[in-house]
């Protein structure tokens, strides 16, 4: 009886081991959820730059980082130097590894600033990504990073906003984070993505990513193709537009002239 | 991102968003200058175009886009008062032509040895400078004389350059202008300002406004529509070519600041008959010198920004 007794016991810890595992691991691994909206951005005739409200709930004690990125692509820069006490552009320094645009903000101030030496995110992370080729010469690494840096963050194109995501504890339902991304009014279309990393002690327990189109609709969508499509056609037509104008606005104030002196 | 006093509008090809009110003032003030003096004012609307974010080469283009609008309000204008020599007009034209050409030929070498806005710059401030200085010395002093000597004044003793410019061969008469001149001159003319007008990528009203003056003595009171006829004809073929060859004519934003060019054109035209010839040439020589102050600024002063943006340069 002894040995039955012992037995189940013993199955019955080890059904709860297995349980406590199973939760402790989901726990662990649970898929946070991510929200993005819009899912895609419609640049019209009134675009003027757009916000990315982004939504995720996350288990409770994680933290969150939230990046917006753009495709990799090739940028074609050049450096200023001065010649003869004047300031011209040297010789072409490709870029190339990085997203065209970057943005990335945490719950957690520490999780985004420079003093975290093995982040999987940031600028240090970009850094470590991004060549420069060309007529570099023997300008420093870091030295041309980071006036890469301040061109982009001049443009709109990349932000650290550390601290930036909310973030709020819900009875048993973990944890909700709130975040807005601010799109620049110049912003390239194409294909963008939104990636949410849950942080757990310093480490990523769990990673999610949501898709984010950007795309010309309208009328800057039919001039942006008449003008690739049909580029004489449509050089022809702008200036026949400006002549017609131009005229027009003559005529019209040849016809105000005349009021004015049967007025007087 | 525009601001918010205003609605922005989307131009596709240089891909950003301007507020609207921007650029209708932007429009306007250029169309009224232009109108007043008879220049396109593509070396004052493009660098202004590149200060609210529009890459050059876009903004250039675009600009001769709207400028053709203020050129075709401005001739229909000056025409209406008698201001235009159309046949002088066409000879420039032709000249121009041939001229552009050739610097489109010289920027493509230039290009190649990645020097291009280094002796754009360069050049800009040594056209300008001369220029605008010139016209304000001798706006000053006919000011100061308070007597207005019209450089075709035929009373005048012939000038050395007068008496060579006889000797040339095949002489035609320009009604409009009241001079007889061979069609070598303003064809040569037409070929250099052209030139010139091609490696700044501008119209070149501030370079052929001195030259209908002071070489082809032609009298101010035709200068100033000739000019803007000879510069809607150069900027609809630049027009076509640009959007044809380059894809960099933006028909959102060159309507937009034609709305309020062809406007601003016609009450500056509407002064410009009405002003005195010497004030005018002291606003042209002001604005230029403005500009050129501003160019050599940007030559000596250490930049904010250390790299550019291919293409934005």
């Amino acid at each position: 009886m002894m040995r039955v007794g012992s037995n189940k016991f013993n199955v019955c810890l080890l059904c709860a081991g297995f349980l406590f595992v199973a939760l402790w691991g989901k726990v662990l691994a649970a898929p946070a959820e991510l929200t993005v909206s819009p899912k895609v951005v419609r640049i019209g005739t009134w675009y003027d730059g757009v916000k990315i409200r982004v939504r995720a709930l996350i288990p409770q004690d994680c933290q969150a980082v939230l990046e917006l990125r753009g495709e990799p692509a090739q940028t074609r820069l050049m450096r200023k130097e001065q010649v003869w006490g004047m300031w011209k552009n040297g010789e072409e320094i490709l870029e190339q590894g990085v997203p065209a645009l970057y943005l990335a903000m945490s719950t957690d101030p520490k999780l985004l600033s420079r003093s975290n030496k093995k982040p999987s995110w940031g600028y240090e992370a970009i850094s470590r990504r991004i060549s420069f080729t060309g007529g570099v010469g023997n300008i420093a690494h870091r030295q041309l990073f980071d006036e890469f840096l301040r061109l982009k963050e001049n443009r709109g194109r990349y932000g650290i906003f550390p601290g930036g995501a909310s973030i709020q504890v819900l009875p048993e339902r973990g944890q909700r984070v709130e975040g807005v991304f601010n799109l620049p009014s110049r912003l390239p279309r194409g294909n963008y993505h939104v990636t949410l990393s849950v942080v757990k002690d310093g480490r990523v327990v769990s990673k999610e990513m949501r898709p984010l189109k950007v795309a010309l609709v309208g009328f800057p969508a039919a001039i942006f193709e008449l003008a690739h499509k049909h580029a004489l056609a449509y050089g022809i037509l702008a200036a026949g537009i400006a002549i017609i104008s131009g005229f027009l606005v003559g005529l019209l104030f040849q016809f105000i002239g005349k009021s004015d002196s049967k007025g007087l | 991102m525009g601001t918010s006093m205003g609605p922005s509008l989307y131009s596709p090809i240089a891909e950003n968003s301007i507020n609207v009110f921007i650029l209708l003032g932007l429009g306007s003030s250029v169309g009224f200058f232009s109108g007043l003096c008879g220049v396109g004012g593509g070396f004052l609307m493009t660098p202004l175009l590149t200060m609210i974010g529009i890459p050059p080469t876009i903004a250039a283009a675009s600009d001769s886009n709207q400028i053709v609008a203020s050129a075709a309000s401005g001739t229909y204008a000056h025409s209406r008062l008698g201001g235009v020599d159309f046949k002088m007009g066409l000879f420039l034209f032709a000249g121009g032509m041939v001229g552009s050409t050739i610097g489109v030929r010289i920027v493509e070498s230039l290009k190649a040895q990645g020097h291009i806005d280094f002796i754009i710059r360069i050049l800009y401030v040594v056209l300008l400078g001369g220029v605008g200085a010139y016209m304000m010395a001798e706006g000053v002093s006919c000011l100061r004389k308070d007597a207005v000597p019209d450089p075709a004044d035929k009373s005048l003793k012939p000038s050395l350059w007068d008496r060579s410019c006889g000797v040339l061969p095949w002489p035609v008469r320009f009604g409009k202008s009241g001079i007889t001149l061979s069609p070598i001159l303003p064809l040569v003319a037409g070929c250099l300002v052209g030139m010139v007008a091609a490696i700044l990528g501008v119209g070149g009203g501030f370079i052929m406004l001195p030259t209908m003056c002071y070489v082809l003595r032609m009298p101010i009171r035709v200068v100033v529509g000739t000019n803007l006829f000879q510069e809607l004809l150069v900027c609809t073929n630049v027009t076509i070519l640009q959007a044809a060859e380059n894809h960099t004519v933006d028909l959102v934003l060159a309507l937009t600041l034609l709305a309020g060019s062809t406007v601003g054109a016609q009450f500056g035209a509407r002064l410009s008959h009405r002003i005195n010839a010497d004030y005018l040439k002291i606003i042209f020589a002001s604005v230029v010198l403005i500009i050129m102050v501003k160019i050599f600024l940007e030559l000596v002063i250490a930049p904010d920004l250390m790299l550019t943006l291919m293409g934005e340069q």
